[in-house]
């Protein structure tokens, strides 16, 4: 199973209108570049209590996504063996890169980084 | 015994912390109406200055829907001692109007600082836009996108600076999935009433409300110091994308992150001796307004 965690929200249409909005004025909101190195992007600090690995995992993608950087995430999970495995975890000043290796630790899995993509996938 | 060593540490603590002042000018109505939220105090240094000084425009937080201009904790003594006149100002509510209009409040509300300022030795073309949570992301907005302003007649030229202190809304399609993602993995519920809702229910209203939107070289935005708290889930992040933003243009940015506090004691502790982003906002002035 491939998991593109395409921008959920930006698909999200809700039916809350209010009258009084302006007609929309074209925004040319910039985005997120594809990370050089998905591994070197870094967060202050990270954490989760009992979530579930494929919830870690859009964490990890829109914390990057709000530093400006896009990381392409991919599971590879043909059994579903992984995406349901419950992991806590709280780190200070650490890169993708450093919290992988936790992660990949503490769930037990495999996986590379190379450039933008972050591959997931059982041992 | 205890009662003194009680008072003792009162008096200390007293010591330390400024009392609050009242406002040389209270409640005064900026938008020529009589809605209280629509309102708008001035504090003016004690003497007249002899030349213009800076102004700082502050906005409240309350997440859109609440909050209060006499908010304002340590804010005016500290800044009126430095010489600047302060001002604070009231805006409608989120759920009373869209966004778009607390923008043009924003707006008007610096319309009447501009003409009022010299009235307490404010210098109208230096001002130093700030603001706290919901306050730091309009502050940031109408620092960043110059139509509010440009309806009220004024550029983005009168701004000598802002400062955003810990906001979470700078980029609101990205900050949405975040929230979305940390909430999933925490297994709790969206809310009813959230950023979704409050930014007009609409991704396109999402991306023109977001101040990453608007950055542009070459338009008067002024240099920025984001403040944020270092442990918190979403404004680390907002703060650097906007950082990001800014830079990438040319524009002076700098996100900094404060330690041991929390949403609540960042803002309140502005003004308090010894508080690191009480320092990086003063290095901050001084460097824009030498």
């Amino acid at each position: 199973m491939r998991l593109a965690f395409a921008l959920l929200a930006l698909a999200t249409s809700l039916a809350f209108a209010q009258t009084k909005e302006p007609a929309t004025a074209p925004a040319s909101l910039p985005k997120p570049v594809p990370a050089k190195d998905a591994a070197a992007v870094k967060f202050e600090h990270f954490e989760l209590k009992d979530a579930k690995l494929v919830n870690v995992l859009q964490v990890i993608r829109a914390k990057a996504y709000n530093q400006g950087e896009l990381i392409d995430m991919v599971l590879v999970d043909p059994k579903g063996e992984l995406e349901g495995r419950l992991v806590s975890i709280s780190l200070t000043n650490v890169t993708v890169g450093q919290l992988m290796k936790h992660l990949s630790l503490l769930a037990d899995f495999k996986h590379t980084i190379k450039g933008a993509t972050i591959t997931v996938e059982p041992k | 015994m205890f009662a003194s060593l009680l008072l003792t540490s009162l008096s200390l603590f007293a010591a330390d912390v400024p009392p609050a002042i009242a406002p040389t000018k209270a409640d005064v109505a900026y938008a020529g109406t009589t809605e209280f939220r629509q309102t708008l105090n001035v504090y003016a240094p004690a003497t007249k200055p002899a030349k213009p000084t800076p102004v700082i425009f502050w906005i409240h937080g309350g997440g859109w829907q609440g909050g209060e201009k006499t908010s304002v904790q340590l804010k005016p003594k500290f800044f009126t001692d430095l010489g600047y006149v302060f001002v604070s100002t009231n805006h409608r509510y989120v759920k009373a109007v869209p966004m778009n209009e607390i923008f043009a409040d924003i707006a008007k509300s610096l319309r009447w600082t501009h003409d009022h300022a010299a009235e307490f030795g404010g210098d109208p073309d230096r001002i130093v836009i700030m603001g706290h949570s919901s306050g730091a992301q309009l502050a940031a907005y109408l620092a960043i996108d110059e139509r509010p302003l440009k309806a009220e007649g004024l550029l983005l030229a009168m701004f000598k600076g802002c400062v955003p202190v810990d906001a979470d809304t700078f980029d609101i399609p990205a900050v949405i999935e975040l929230a979305t993602a940390n909430r999933k993995a925490a297994g709790k519920p969206e809310p009813k009433y959230g950023h979704r809702e409050i930014f007009g229910g609409k991704p396109e209203l999402w991306a023109d409300y977001s101040a990453v939107s608007h950055v542009a070289a070459g338009k008067g935005i002024p240099p920025f110091l984001i403040l944020y708290d270092s442990a918190s889930a979403l404004t680390p992040d907002q703060a650097k994308r906007l950082e990001g933003a800014l830079t990438s243009k040319g524009i002076s940015a700098k996100a900094f992150g404060a330690q041991n506090t929390n949403h609540g004691k960042i803002n309140a502790d502005l003004g308090l001796p010894n508080d690191p982003c009480t320092a990086e906002v003063l290095t901050f002035l001084r460097t824009i307004l030498k």
